[in-house]
């Protein structure tokens, strides 16, 4: 086993020498996402880290440290300090760390996590996500979530479908494209979605359901755009020797951008995903053939098909033509699996617990767990996670 | 010799039709055009103002402006400024970016604030006071809704440079006649104007103009027939054509400069409107009559020579007149909504 | 209220583009917007390069026809945005119509 092990760490690592005692994944538990009308945040969050301690058995007193990501509390409800709260929820004094990059909350929290886990020996954390956001009209979200954009973007009248509307334009005229292209991915995060119970939409989507739902920023249509979610998801993390899990954390990278879309040096490529993807992959010292399954970004149809080139899982320019031949479905698949938990646009999009839920989507595929969303065999997983139209990009590599 | 050296314009895209005003109030359009003389108005967008407006008119002016600091004041005439107390006249200088050594304010005389500000504007210039003085006029002008008035108040935007270098239009000379006569206003913390009906014609309107046209005439020896164009101020399209016809203007005179018909009354804007489509056409030597009408009341009335610098200066403004796009009764409500 | 000295640096910055030609480098047309801008849907927004070389984002104004799209040759106007409180100082942007 130490043999095969360091077979396939990498020169560049800068995981532990004794790979046996990289982080791995002990516990995934998650609420539902949807509208929970009779849950508040902290009530989401405590529910998914109660859930969570059943599971594994495990309790507050066993934590060394908690890593939250959620991005709108402050913001909606005047709630900052989360750390506090948190720590009055659990009755304790450990330290907790509250993360921020807009949808790239739950990334950028847990690869702190594995930062802290690579630093500190002989630990096990808690990584939380959780996010309330129908406590308030539609309106309010839309003008909350534009805060993660440039001032002169939202003085210009943009909104994230709006600047999203705009790469797609973008790569659809460059790469010769119909705006059809988009409803495909809908289609199968929405069919992934009807396996999962936790998922926001647990029906399936006709491709015609979805061209003709209404314009939201052209070319990007309602069932083109993922939902206003509430929810919460919760990790349990640990480098100690005697919590040893079978899924191993192999890399996360996170690597950011201008905040801005018009300073960017290229409309049809996050430059982010390309840098985060790259180091992820160098350091986990495997390449993208290994990976039977992915969580990848989809707050908009036209983010999947873009990631996907990104990723370097097809040539550029080939992301829509894999879209409409279902390449990346379950029971269709050429090789990997995408968004099997339903993607943001099917499982739902609670902001802060999005990036935590990929990386439990990918711990039950890894270890057997996902019930008829299953991905035969699955040894190798990727997460993908961006905030804003590209500013913070975090890809994780999990491995058996 | 003082008058203006350049000029600027701005008329929005927007047209409204005056049969779409009455059809949606259940009216006949064609009873309407024919007592007023108006077909269509132009109307500023919700976007726009009378900032925004006044900022383009100048701009022209400004763009081809070597000497920015040459100008010594800035005044704006409107009576649909956004602000109660603040000046706008220091927002187009800062907007412009004019350097700061310059006398600033706006004024507010009905539809005639812009004139009254000329005159002054060129006895400053004539005294060497100041070397150049930006004037401008610009109103979104709005109506109490089903009000005739919704038919003619309209938009737009004119600017004038006065200065004494390569005049174009000498201002031979000016007068104002000026009284206390309420036919026409708007109280403070109200947002559509009052009129007083058909006050606003024999003892307003014609009073005024008549009484300041006649008085210029004589001072300087000059009788209707002398000038080459004349241009009044026009509520409508039927007032300018009888007060021209009561003083002794011809139609032919006043016809480049009835304006009204296709872009309505732009309030402060109107007769300078009237004055740029002269301007158009008009060449050296021609001699141009001008009378503005203020509600409240008063007239501004001037006597100007085109010289040959207008060849330099000249604006087209048929293709801008032909440029529209037609709107909505509901288009209209919306643009007008936001207040001033 | 909105802070009237941003809009007084602001203006400093953005009065420089006015009166500028540029061509549609991006464009959307939003039909979900913000509470501000609601009543208007819908609206285009383009990101446009100025001759001057600068880059800047603005809603399209006063457009017909054509269509704009990325390539369309665009003139920078001032503009006005919706007040949000009648009190407020009122707010400027730069817009773009067809040229």
């Amino acid at each position: 086993m130490m043999l095969f092990i360091y077979h396939i760490g990498s020169i560049n690592s800068s995981w532990e020498e004794d790979t046996d005692m990289r982080p791995s994944i002990i516990g995934y538990n998650s609420t539902q996402f949807g509208e929970l009308w009779d849950k508040s945040l902290y009530q989401l969050l405590y529910e998914s880290v109660q859930g969570l301690f059943d599971k594994t058995n495990r309790d507050i007193k066993e934590i060394d440290a908690i890593f939250y990501s959620n991005m709108l509390g402050g913001l909606l409800d005047n709630n900052l300090l989360s750390s506090g709260k948190i720590a009055e929820l659990f009755h304790t004094h450990i330290p907790v760390y509250h993360y921020e990059s807009a949808c790239a909350s739950g990334g950028m929290a847990f690869q702190q996590a594995t930062m802290y886990l690579q630093a500190n020996r002989d630990k096990n954390v808690l990584v939380i996500g959780a996010e309330k956001m129908t406590d308030v009209s539609p309106e309010k979200i839309t003008e909350a979530l534009i805060s993660a954009s440039s001032g002169e973007e939202q003085s210009a009248g943009l909104t994230f479908p709006g600047l999203y509307g705009m790469i797609a334009n973008y790569y659809l005229q460059k790469y010769l494209y119909s705006s059809e292209v988009l409803s495909y991915v809908s289609v199968k995060n929405h069919f992934h979605g009807s396996l999962n119970a936790h998922a926001h939409f647990k029906k399936k989507v006709s491709f015609e359901m979805v061209e003709q739902s209404s314009l939201v920023a052209d070319p990007l249509r309602v069932l083109h755009c993922s939902p206003i979610s509430d929810g919460a998801s919760a990790l349990l993390l640990s480098n100690k020797k005697e919590y040893l899990g079978q899924v191993k954390i192999l890399s996360s990278s996170l690597a950011t951008d201008t905040i801005s879309l018009k300073k960017r040096t290229s409309w049809d490529s996050l430059e982010t995903t390309v840098i985060a993807g790259n180091q992820a992959f160098d350091i986990a010292g495997c390449d993208r053939k290994s990976i039977d399954v992915a969580e990848v970004h989809d707050c908009f149809s036209i983010a999947e098909i873009i990631a996907m080139e990104d990723l370097g899982f097809c040539k550029k320019g080939e992301g829509g033509t894999k879209a409409m031949e279902y390449a990346t479905q379950l029971g269709k698949q050429e090789r990997l699996v995408v968004n099997s938990s339903g993607g943001l646009k099917a499982s739902g999009h609670p902001i802060g617990a999005t990036g935590i839920k990929q990386i439990g989507e990918l711990y039950l595929q890894l270890s057997g767990q996902a019930g008829e969303r299953q991905v035969a065999s699955a040894q190798y997983g990727l997460s993908h996670n961006v905030g804003g139209s590209g500013a913070v990009a975090v890809v994780s590599i999990l491995g058996i | 010799m003082t008058g203006i050296v350049d000029y600027g314009f701005y008329i929005p895209r927007y047209r409204i039709k005056v049969d779409e005003i009455a059809s949606y109030w259940q009216r006949d359009g064609e009873e309407i055009k024919k007592s007023l003389s108006v077909e269509e108005k132009a109307v500023a967008s919700h976007d726009e103002d009378v900032v925004t407006m006044a900022i383009e008119a100048s701009a022209i002016v400004i763009q081809n402006l070597k000497h920015k600091e040459k100008i010594g004041a800035i005044f704006v005439g409107t009576e649909t400024s956004p602000y109660a107390v603040k000046p706008i006249s220091t927002m187009i200088g800062e907007w412009l970016d004019i350097p700061h050594h310059y006398l600033a304010y706006d004024t507010q005389f009905a539809c005639k604030a812009t004139t009254g500000a000329l005159i002054s504007a060129n006895a400053m210039v004539k005294s060497k006071k100041v070397v150049n003085v930006l004037v401008c006029g610009a109103d979104k002008a709005n109506a109490k809704p089903q009000d005739i008035l919704e038919c003619t108040s309209g938009s737009g935007a004119v600017a004038l440079l006065i200065g004494d270098t390569n005049v174009a239009v000498e201002i031979v000379d000016s007068t104002s006649f000026s009284s206390d006569t309420p036919d026409f206003w708007r109280r403070s913390m109200v947002s559509n104007p009052t009129h007083a009906g058909r006050f606003t014609g024999k003892p307003a309107y014609f009073h005024h103009i008549t009484s300041s046209t006649n008085y210029i005439l004589e001072k300087n020896k000059l009788r209707p027939e002398d000038f080459t164009y004349a241009v009044f101020h026009m509520p409508n399209g039927k007032f300018p054509i009888e007060v021209s016809r009561i003083l002794g203007f011809s139609q032919q005179q006043i016809q480049k400069g009835l304006v009204v018909k296709k872009l309505g009354n732009s309030y402060t804007a109107c007769a300078l409107m009237g004055l740029v489509s002269v301007l158009e056409e008009a060449k050296e030597d021609d001699t141009i009559f001008l009378a503005s009408y203020g509600s409240g009341a008063g007239s501004d009335a001037f006597i100007l020579k085109v010289t040959k610098h207008i060849d330099s200066i000249r604006k087209n403004f048929k293709e801008k007149l032909d440029d529209v796009i037609y709107i909505s009764y509901r288009q209209y409500q919306q643009f007008m909504g936001g207040g001033y | 209220m909105n802070s009237p000295v941003k809009m007084w640096r602001r203006q400093k910055e953005i009065r420089k583009y006015i009166g500028l030609k540029g061509v549609v480098l991006l464009q959307t047309t939003i039909y979900v917007a913000p509470s501000r801008y609601r009543e208007y849907v819908p609206y285009t927004v383009v990101l446009v390069e100025l001759d001057n070389g600068e880059k800047i984002y603005g809603q399209i104004c006063d457009n017909k026809d054509p269509i704009i799209k990325n390539g369309s040759i665009v003139c920078t106007v001032l503009r006005k945005i919706p007040d949000i409180n009648k009190e407020d100082l009122v707010s400027y942007t730069i817009k773009f119509k067809p040229c």
